[in-house]
Order: C-alpha cells, then structure tokens, then sequence
C-alpha cells in the first residue's frame, strides 16, 4: 500500500515538474494495453516486465491501467463486437488456427473476443492517448492541485 | 580592480546525468530473483518435495510417512523416490509397507500447461511390514478416523451402525444382569411359592390342588379314621345272634364303603400321578416355551424368533459398516480423484443450444440472454483448433515389479496399472488395476486385485473392484463391540473376497470372509453372559462371513449371514434349556410336593408311606385282608353257634 501511495505522490511530482512527458505519456500506453489484455495471458506478463525494466513512469503506468480498467467496463461488449468481427474473418482463419496450435501464441488467449478486441482498440487508440497527452488533463486534476497546497505549506 | 572588473564566472549549469532507458538495476533485482530460483530448484527443490510429500501424507492419512529421497533428472526428465515408509498404525515401531524405490519419467511440455503426464513409473522393491530405525508418528485413532472419515459419508455409517445397535447379547446381559437377575429370581420365588410358575402350571396346580381337596372333603380322614378303627377294633359279640348279625353286617357294609373309598382313592391318585407326568414331559420337551409363557423370555432372546442371520446381522453389522465404509471411502476418493481437476470456467458455447427453427421458449429465451450477458462481461472463446488438452496428472502405466530373491523377504508383488489420471474423461481407456503377488513371511499367502475404473463420462461412472486375499494372519479383530460386551478374534487365519461394482450411486457388493477355526477373546460387564460366550472358543468351526450390499450407496439393502449366528443360537438355546429345565425341575419338585403335602395326613393314618398307588393298594388289600379274617372268623363262630342252637333246639 505504501509503494502504491508513495508511486502516486511520485508521479504527481513528475507530471507537476513538467519533465519527462514523453516517458510519461508511454506509461500511458502501456496502461491502457495493460488493461485490456489479461494479467494470465503471455502479454499482460510482458507488458508488466517492460514496465518495470524500461525507463517508464510505473506510477504512471499503474495509474493509467487502474482507470482505464475502470474506463472500459462500459464498452466491454463494444470489445467483445469488434473482437467478434476480427476473429470472424474468414481470409485470416488459417493464421488464428497456426497461432492456437502454437503453444506459445495461444497463451495470449488471441481466441477470446474482448482480448482480441481489445489489443486492436488499444493498438489504434494508443497514437491518441500519447498525443493528446492525458497527463495534461491529470495535470489539471485536483490531485496536482492538493499536492501545490502541500507544497505551499510545506514551505511555510 | 581588474579583477573586480572581471564578470564573476558563472557557475555552469549541472549537466543532467542522463539516464539509461533500461533500468539495469530492475535487470539485476530480476537476475537475483532468477539466480535465486535456480539455486531453490537445483539444491532446495528435492528436499523441498520431499518435505510435502511427507507432510501431506501425514495429513491424509494419520500415521508418519518417511521417503528416503527424491532425485530428479533433468536431462532425461525423471524422478526417483527411494524408500518410502510407512508406519503402521497399530504398531509404530515398524511400517505397514515400504517402498524400495519408485522410478517416473515425466514430459516436460504438458508441465508448461500446468500437467504432469508419466509415460511409465516403476514401482520395486515392496515389503511389508519392516521394522523402522524409530517409532512412527500416529495420531491417535479417534483423530485418525476423522481425518479419513469423509463427513458427507459419515451419516450414512452411523445410520447403518445405529440401525444394527441392539444385540441378542445386550438383551441376554439384561436378563443376566444383577438388578435383573434379582428381580427375576423374585419372581421366580413369587411364582414357586404361590405354584404359579406359569398360567399354564398355574391352571393344572389349581386342578390338581381342587382334585386333592375333594378327595380330602369326600373321604375326610375321620371318618376313614372311624371306618378303619372299627374295621380293626371289630370284635365278634357273642351276644344275641341278631345283634351279632347286625354287627357283622354292618362290619361287611364298612368294608364295602372302604373298599369303595379306597377305589376312588386311587383312581385320583393315578390320576393326579399321570397328570403331573404329562406336565413334566410336556415342560420337558418345550422348556423355551415354558419360559416364553412364564413371561422369562424376552421377545428377542425366543429362539422361535431368532433368526441364525438375525443375530449374524446384529454381531456383525459395525463389523461389516466399517468394511463397507472403507469400501465407499476407496470409491469415493475415486470419484474425488477422478473429478478433482474439473474445468472451473464453463465455456458459453458448451451450454446447450435452442433447438433449430422452432421458436425459442422463455427458457430458451433467457438462456441466449444469459450466454450474451456472459460474453459480453468475459468475452467468448472461439475455437480455430482443438488443443490436446492434458489432465493435470495422468500415469500412462505404473509397473510394479517386486521378486524377492532367496534371503529377502520382500515377497512376490507384480503388477500393471494404466491410465491413472485426475481426468479420465480426456482419455481413451479406463483406469486398469491389475495387482496380485504373495508374502508368506508377512502372513499374505496371496492376494489379486482386478479393477476397472471407468470415469471417462462424468455422468455415467462405474468401478469394477474384485478383491482376493488368501491365507492372511488375522490378528485382534474386533469382530463386535457392544456397549458392554465385545467379541475379538485373537488370531485366526483368514481368505477375504470382495466384489464391488458400483455404477453411478448404485452398488452391488459381496464381501466373504472366512476365518479358520478362529481363537475368541469375550469379554462382558456380566459373567454370566461372558462365560455363555466363550463357548464359541469350544464350537471349533471355521468361522465364515458374507456380506451382500445392493441398491443406493447411501441406502444399501445389506444382508448380512454368517455361521456365527448358527453357533450363538445353539449356545443361546442350550443356555436357556438348561436354564428354564432347572426351573421346571424347581418347580414340579415343589408342585408334586405340594400335592403330596395334600394327601400325606390323609394318607399317613392309613399307614400309607408314599404317593405310590400300588403301595397304598397293597396296603389297603392288607387291611382289608386282616378284616375279611375277622369277618370270617365270625361266620365260623356264627356257625358253630347256629350248630349248637339247632341241637338245643332238638333237644328241646
């Protein structure tokens, strides 16, 4: 609990010192795919492994998969539509058949609807969220707020 | 002033240190974390399994479980178990089996699916009953029996239990018992002394007791008293002739009357006489009857009533609950076994789909609704290809192979089981058990076990369980234990066979046991009926037990038979014979002294010793003899004086 709090304040300090945006803003990214992707799957593992060994942001990443997690619960049968569409297609079967064979592809569980739906909205979504820079939106957000108030009166 | 005229070097800005996008000292927390687990599994692991092995074996099944070793091969992927051990919870100080060695080789590609497949495991080197180096730990029985008792079960065996609880023994104790006993021995006395000893005796002694009364009222003593004192005090009175006539008439008419009397005496006396020896014989010959009707006998000890199979069904119903018990137990926890690794995430597309065109029903309805709002949370699976799914563990075939050679005491075990798995539905073939083998100097002439395990439809299971053991060495069997009173087979010598079959919740099991000319130990809180059971330790029979269970597994129809029931009834019986023959015996004494106490006074003042007719008679014709003498000799004298008249007359 304490590492998550302390990763939180950390990451309100960084977005509050105007620095490293762009790691920031893949800490992003990487969330968002975090949360569409299942923690027991072959990419969730990795995309936590690459949080932690590459130079991102983790509270940042953490943060991000915590909300967008709590974002997509409304479109999860959006997810599921789209996941449906794309394992539907008929020229791509003969790929989906080799990769469920594969030991090792199928445990990205590509066969399930929201997963694969999923992966594809956070593929195309990911451009948007690092341009946009949601970290911007957070900055104006009460929690950088409280942490200037902090800081106010910690000077004092 | 130059100097001051200098600009004041700036301090340069701090270059900031740039920073790797790798976070190397991530890389090396993880490099420690794998080093870490590389060492756990290279030098830890071993004993690590080792450890659980031994502690879960104790957990399950109560008594301390020793394994020498664990090897495992990584490069050919195998494991090896040296000596595996275990105590014996009767005797902690040696093992009820020991291992020598178990080989397996394993695959690793199922293990990355979380599944342990064996393509062939060897099982060497079984001994039986070995001395361990220290005593085992064995918790103790009453925590053991919880640990194996299976709760759900547990209903089903004290039902069978409570259903068999009262015994032919208990209610014989009753009997025996001394608060019992004294009341009955009261009764007893209550019914003596009054001549009641049943309605039956009642009735005959109260006849017989009014046949004596009216032979006492119609010949009162006084006046055979009268009739006996003139008959002997007659004296011929050489009076006047006519009074002399009179006399001796009325001697003659006293004579008659007696002898009359004297009929009718013995008529009632041979009477009573026949009587009572009818009583005699018919008590006699149906003493449990007689007991039966004195209201003696208890409903369950009337052997009219017991059945040889009733009193087996009631000796050894908590004798054969256990063995069925253990039975259910082995099935059940293959069951359990069987259905252990169930899939616990049920696919939407495996729920059973709306049939074709017809219109859906409001069932149908929601189940499509249900199907949509569950893969809309979790997502559907879509199958491109059907992976080979593999069981969590799966025994492709376990060879046991354990010759001893001379010296060794290991006996001969030899066997195959195949296909022993936590998911038989995924496999082609059954589970196959076919063991046999013999360790004489373990006291196992020789054993076979042929078993089918069938589970591959979870909904249609069945096991085929044939069990045969021959000349095995039966040691302190507790054959019965009542609350007071426990039958135990010291040692014996014993052939078991049982066949199960049990298809879904139905089963079909025949358990014979026969133990040869068996050594008793009794014991009961009453030594009456403790020394009435240790005659089984004289019956000298072999000693055969069956038992035939059928219909639902938690509601067998049981029958039990068995030749003890046969033995216990015949001691029972001899029992109460003798018992009730003693009583009779008791009872007649008195009741024909009772009747002879009636006619003594009567039968004392005519000089009559005993009861017996022909003495009387002969006693009476003496009498009456002597009395005939009188009579004759007056009618001589009555002769002569005629004579001696007629010639006065004629002199005159």
């Amino acid at each position: 609990m304490y590492f998550i709090v302390q990763q939180f304040l950390s990451l309100i300090k960084l977005l509050h010192s105007d620095h490293s945006d762009d790691k920031i803003a893949w800490a992003f990214v990487l969330g968002f795919f975090s949360a569409v992707a299942p923690l027991s799957s072959l990419q969730g593992v990795l995309l936590v492994v690459i949080a932690l060994i590459f130079r991102f942001q983790f509270g940042a990443f953490l943060l991000s998969w915590l909300l967008f997690s709590i974002f997509l619960m409304p479109f999860l049968g959006l997810l599921h539509s789209l996941g449906s569409s794309i394992l539907g297609v008929e020229a791509l079967r003969g790929v989906y058949t080799a990769m469920q064979k594969s030991d090792l592809l199928s445990l990205t569980r590509f066969n399930n609807t929201i997963v694969m739906g999923g992966f594809w909205a956070a593929l195309l979504l990911s451009p948007l969220i690092k341009s946009t820079k949601v970290y911007y939106f957070l900055k104006s957000t009460i929690f950088v707020k409280v942490y200037d108030l902090y800081g106010k009166y910690g000077q004092a | 002033m130059e100097n001051m005229d200098k600009p004041e070097s700036t301090p340069k800005p701090k270059k900031s240190k740039s920073k790797s996008v790798v976070r190397w000292e991530a890389l090396t927390v993880f490099a420690l974390v794998v080093s870490l687990a590389m060492i756990y599994v290279v030098f830890l692991l071993e004993f690590h399994l080792k450890w659980i092995a031994e502690n879960t074996a104790f957990e399950s099944i109560g008594t301390e479980v020793n394994i020498g070793s664990i090897d495992i091969d990584f490069s050919e992927p195998s494991i090896f178990i040296d000596r595996i051990q275990m105590t014996n919870p009767d005797k902690p100080e040696e093992n009820s089996i020991e291992i020598g060695k178990i080989k397996l080789t394993f695959a690793y590609a199922p293990l990355l699916k979380g599944s342990f497949i064996s393509d062939e495991t060897s099982v060497l080197g079984i001994k039986f009953h070995t001395k361990r180096s220290s005593p085992g730990r064995v918790l103790p029985k009453d925590q053991r029996v919880l640990i194996l008792k299976d709760p759900s079960r547990a209903k089903v065996h004290d039902a069978l239990r409570g259903k068999f609880k009262a015994s032919a023994f208990s209610d014989l104790a009753d009997l025996f018992k001394k608060d019992k006993r004294a009341e009955i021995k009261k009764q007893y006395k209550e019914k003596l002394a009054s001549l009641k000893v049943s309605e039956e005796i009642e009735k005959q002694t109260k006849a017989i007791k009014d046949k004596a009364k009216s032979i006492e009222d119609g010949v009162s003593s006084s006046e055979v008293k009268g009739l006996l004192a003139e008959v002997k005090n007659f004296k011929f009175e050489a009076g006047s002739t006519k009074d002399s006539l009179d006399s001796a008439a009325k001697a003659l008419a006293l004579v008659e009357k007696l002898k009359s009397k004297r009929k009718e005496i013995k008529n009632e006396v041979n009477s009573l006489q026949s009587e009572i020896s009818s009583l005699k014989q018919q008590v006699k010959s149906a003493p449990i009857q007689f007991l039966k009707d004195s209201n003696m006998l208890k409903a369950s000890l009337d052997p009219s009533q017991m059945s040889p199979n009733k009193i087996s069904e009631e000796i050894l119903s908590e004798y054969f609950s256990i063995q069925l018990s253990q039975v259910d137990r082995v099935t059940s926890s293959l069951k359990k076994q069987a259905l252990g690794d169930k899939a616990k995430y049920v696919d939407p597309a495996n729920l059973p789909k709306s049939s074709g065109d017809s219109k859906p029903t409001k069932n149908q309805m929601s189940l499509e609704k249900e199907k949509e709002r569950i893969f809309k949370k979790y997502g559907k699976n879509v199958v491109f290809y059907k992976p080979a799914v593999f069981p969590k563990y799966w025994f492709k075939k376990i060879i046991i192979n354990s010759k001893s050679s001379a010296g060794q005491d290991l006996g001969d075990v030899s066997g195959l089981i195949t296909d022993f798995s936590a998911s038989p539905e995924l496999l082609k073939n059954p589970m196959v058990v076919k063991i046999n083998g013999s360790v004489p100097k373990q006291g196992i002439g020789s054993f076979t076990i042929d078993s089918t395990i069938d589970h591959r439809k979870i909904d249609d299971q069945s096991e085929k369980i044939s069990i045969e053991v021959t000349d095995y060495l039966v040691k302190g069997l507790e054959l019965f234990e009542g609350s007071d009173e426990w039958i135990k087979i010291v040692k014996s010598n014993s052939s078991t066979v049982l066949d199960v079959f049990l298809k879904n919740d139905e089963i079909n099991l025949e358990l014979k046991q026969t133990l040869k000319t068996p050594s008793y130990e009794v014991f009961a809180e009453d030594k009456n009926v403790e020394s009435l059971m240790k005659r089984l330790q004289n019956s000298g029979s072999d000693l055969n037990l069956s038992l035939k269970a059928s219909g639902d597994i938690k509601k067998p129809k049981l029958k039990i038979s068995s030749n003890i029931g046969d033995l216990i009834l015949s001691i029972v019986k001899d029992e109460l014979k003798s018992q009730a023959s003693a009583l009779v015996s008791k009872g007649l004494a008195k009741l024909s002294g009772a009747a002879a106490d009636k006619l003594n006074p009567y039968l004392k003042e005519i000089d009559v010793a005993s009861l017996k007719a022909d003495d009387l008679d002969k006693i009476f014709d003496k009498e009456i003899e002597q009395g005939l003498q009188k009579l004759k000799q007056k009618d001589q004298t009555k002769d002569l004086k005629d004579k001696l008249m007629k010639k006065l007359f004629k002199k005159f």
